[in-house]
């Protein structure tokens, strides 16, 4: 959340439709689908359309982060099906649930790390180092498993991350419910969350300043790797089984999440809310889409093209100085 | 026709020059004329007008009024290539030199020999007609090597080759010397002559005294972006020259007075880094005000960042309230008391898109929250007041820095340092881009602090502004503290005297 006007200068009416579009395409979509599918509007299709979408929430809030920094993390989805693999393994070899997901969480910590630590460090571009960690990801999930699903049989893992309610709330949407409140919190009202605005906006300024712009790298992606591992943790819950390759638009629906809610892919501007509303947006149009039994190749090149008219918005109302 | 060669034939001529940007007239009525085999040197103070003439001789910058004539003929230089179609190459400051081709690609860039109607390259001949140019002006450099691992002169040496390569009628050289060695100097001047003696009139932009004297056959001094006179060296000496580059009168009103009673606050002793610091010496006192004056590249910048823990010095070492400072970085010299506010202010001092309250807060953060968490309300109150004790104008906390004026942009970057609570203050050029209203405030600003016991150093290229707001000025030349004189009895000639002190002067 900045409370500080974003890129002000630029073309007003740009600059509105950009504001405008991650609420305005939220509430176009809902009515869409309202009036096209009779199954759309009732409160069994909302409840597991909530639930379907935590694991894309969970990566579109680390990703608003990241794209904050001016950095982007391509890794996501592979890395999220190789913990959702290795997570089923664990449990597989006898391990209980909790040990699992710690397991998982040490993990996706690590390699969002690494991710960091190799972009700042190696100082390569991040879209490089994540491009790389997703082919590693992808490939080391197929080489655990060969290629097919290991199925979960913890009855109370899947229960509890799936099924479960807690006050009165299905158990994924308050992960995600606490998760956002945690992300707005430190964004908002940390030291270290104020200083990433200034390193995305401006690195050289902010270490002038005396901001110590690559560990606060680090510490996204760090923080990034967390959020991919809890939606691994949900993704594994939801299909019942870890599985290479189980969530092949992830990364594609989180960047697009992220830019529909009016982030600078050059950093130093991003909001959680309108993250919220840019992934509930495609979380909308994933669930109508498959109601309405839309071609899943045709599902991508509507959200292609999504992306394409948010990103031209954005350049439009920052000016896009000629 | 008997004696014809002691009428220097006019190659170039620039008259009435006027060049103005947005807040300052640049050039104003200048003119300079180049003779054909002439090295002619053009010197002034920063900001003198010089790289902006020399800009629009390139074809670089277009003058809003003037005339530029080539034997005689009035053209105009559309564009650096138009400006190179009538002969006029210049080697700037910042090279152009590709390291990742060889040192004859880099040559005949542009001109590469060609075979078979233009398909391929002839490399042979490529290597062939490169290892000719440099041979022939004496340059030892082998064409086939690869130009990443060419010395800053050596790559000088390549684009002066290039340019001499395509036949120039005029050469411009801005501040060529300015990173060289002494063996590379001495390589310099030797081309430098072996191309007039061929004809080629050569422009010289140096800030160096001695190279002036020794190279060049006329001198042009331009202050204040007008013409103040030419003549040729053999008639000039040192003095004449820095009045003729100072030359005004001066009756502002000063403030300082040098006390030798004050504590030493920050000692730094015999700084060194790279080539522009090269043993820099100072001490800052409390409550006192030192300036800082010197020619464009003499190290103050450079000498602020090794003081501000922004670069770490290769030798030399410094002393702050008695104990050893080696800063191993900005945090640690904010937490020692030590702050820098930049000359770049929309590069390196502020984040423009960000809040006036979120810059103001930005490096105070940890001392404000040492548990790391802090509410929006409690820093938008803290820039509040420190927005009113610098009397920023501006909405509110929320707004935006980049939509506020110069002076109040400046404001803003003074006041995220002040908020620090430093004891050091390091302002480089603390006036630069700033009206002349919110200039007054700025320097009653810098004379407070002082009074309230801090200890700053001031950096500025203005002489008049560095004798108003100083107490005593140190001058750097050459990555060295040339001289410090009491800002009561210095005048502007001799801080330009000492600005021009050369390597081998402060040695001794």
């Amino acid at each position: 959340m900045t409370r500080a006007a974003p890129g002000v200068r630029g073309p007003g009416l740009a600059r509105l439709i950009r504001d405008l579009l991650p609420y305005a395409g939220l509430l176009g979509v809902i009515v869409f689908f309202a009036l096209s599918s009779e199954y759309f509007l009732n409160l069994r299709n909302f409840e597991r359309l909530v639930t379907d979408s935590a694991t894309l929430m969970l990566v579109a809030f680390g990703m608003t982060m990241v794209i904050l920094l001016g950095e982007i993390d391509l890794s996501v989805g592979a890395v999220v099906s190789l913990l959702a693999v290795i997570l089923a393994q664990i449990m597989e070899a006898g391990a209980g649930w909790p040990l699992a997901v710690a397991a998982v969480l040490a993990l996706g910590i690590l390699i969002g790390a690494l991710n960091g630590a190799l972009t700042v460090l190696g100082d390569i571009p991040s879209f490089i180092v994540t491009l790389g960690v997703m082919a590693i990801a992808t490939g080391l999930a197929y080489v655990f498993t060969g290629a097919i699903s290991i199925a979960i049989m913890s009855e109370p893992f899947l229960v509890l991350f799936y099924d479960a309610r807690a006050l009165g709330l299905p158990v994924p949407l308050l992960i995600v419910a606490v998760t956002f409140i945690a992300c707005l919190a430190f964004l908002d009202r940390t030291v270290a969350g104020r200083e990433l605005f200034a390193v995305g906006a401006n690195a050289d300024a902010a270490r002038l300043s005396g901001v110590p712009v690559r560990r606060r790298k680090i510490m996204v992606f760090a923080i990034m790797g967390g959020l991919v591992a809890m939606a691994a943790v949900l993704s594994a819950a939801r299909l019942g089984s870890g599985a290479p390759a189980s969530v092949p638009a992830l990364t594609l629906d989180a960047i697009a999440a992220v830019i529909i809610g009016g982030a600078s892919l050059f950093g130093g501007r991003a909001s959680l809310l309108r993250t919220l509303m840019g992934a509930a947006l495609i979380a909308v149009l994933n669930n109508g889409m498959v109601l309405m039994n839309v071609n899943i190749d045709l599902q991508y090149v509507v959200k292609g093209m999504i992306i394409l008219l948010a990103v031209v918005l954005e350049r439009l109302a920052s000016g896009a100085r000629s | 026709m008997p004696g014809w060669r002691k009428v220097p034939r006019v190659l170039l001529e620039l008259s009435h020059i006027t060049k103005r940007f947005p807040g300052v007239l640049a050039l104003d009525d200048a003119r300079f004329a180049l003779a054909a085999g002439e090295v002619h040197a053009l010197m002034g103070e920063n900001g003198a007008g010089k790289s902006t003439l020399m800009k629009i001789a390139s074809g670089l910058f277009q003058p809003d009024a003037g005339e530029i004539r080539i034997d005689g003929r009035a053209v105009r230089l559309s564009g650096p290539a138009s400006a190179k179609a009538a002969g006029i190459h210049t080697v700037f400051q910042e090279l152009t030199v590709l390291p990742n081709r060889s040192v004859a690609e880099n040559l005949m860039i542009g001109r590469e020999p060609v075979r078979a109607g233009g398909l391929w390259l002839d490399r042979g001949a490529l290597i062939r007609a490169a290892q000719r140019i440099l041979d022939d002006l004496g340059i030892p450099l082998e064409a086939t090597a690869p130009a990443g691992r060419l010395s800053t002169g050596q790559r000088q040496m390549v684009e002066i080759a290039r340019a001499s390569a395509q036949i120039p009628r005029v050469l411009i050289l801005d501040e060529p010397t300015s990173s060289l060695g002494r063996a590379e100097e001495e390589l310099l001047f030797s081309l430098v002559r072996r191309l007039s003696e061929r004809g080629v009139g050569i422009i010289y932009i140096t800030h160096r005294m001695s190279e002036v004297f020794a190279l060049s056959d006329r001198i042009t001094v331009l202050r204040d972006g007008r013409y103040v006179l030419s003549g040729a060296t053999a008639d000039l000496d040192r003095t004449a020259l820095i009045r003729a580059m100072v030359g005004r009168d001066v009756a502002e009103d000063r403030h300082g007075t040098a006390d030798d009673d004050l504590p030493v606050v920050l000692e730094v002793e015999r700084l060194a880094r790279g080539t522009a610091v090269r043993g820099a010496s100072l001490s800052l006192k409390a409550g006192e005000v030192l300036g800082m004056a010197g020619l464009m590249g003499a190290g103050r910048t450079e000498l602020a960042r090794l003081i501000a823990g922004i670069d770490r010095p290769d030798s030399g070492g410094m002393t702050l309230f008695g104990k050893p400072y080696a800063p191993a970085g900005i945090g640690e010299a904010l937490a020692r008391g030590v702050a820098y506010a930049s000359e770049d202010r929309k590069r390196l001092g502020l984040v423009l898109p960000l809040s006036v309250a979120d810059n103001i807060a930005l490096p105070s953060l940890r001392r404000l929250a040492p548990l790391g968490v802090i509410g929006p309300n409690r820093i938008a109150g803290f820039a509040r007041d420190w927005m009113e004790r610098l009397g920023v104008r501006a909405a509110g906390p929320g707004v935006a820095v980049d939509t506020l004026s110069g002076g109040n942009q400046q404001k803003v970057a003074l006041a995220k340092w002040l908020a620090t609570a430093p004891r050091v203050i390091l302002l480089d050029e603390p006036t630069r881009g700033v009206d002349v209203g919110a200039k007054a405030e700025i320097y009653a600003l810098i004379r407070q602090l002082a009074t309230d016991g801090a200890a700053i150093l001031a950096i500025s290229s203005e002489l008049p502004e560095l004798l108003q707001i100083s107490d005593r000025i140190a001058v750097m030349a050459q990555g060295r503290v040339a001289g410090i004189l009491p800002a009561e009895t210095a005048t502007e000639e001799s801080l330009l005297d000492l600005s021009f002190t050369e390597a081998a002067e402060t040695a001794a």
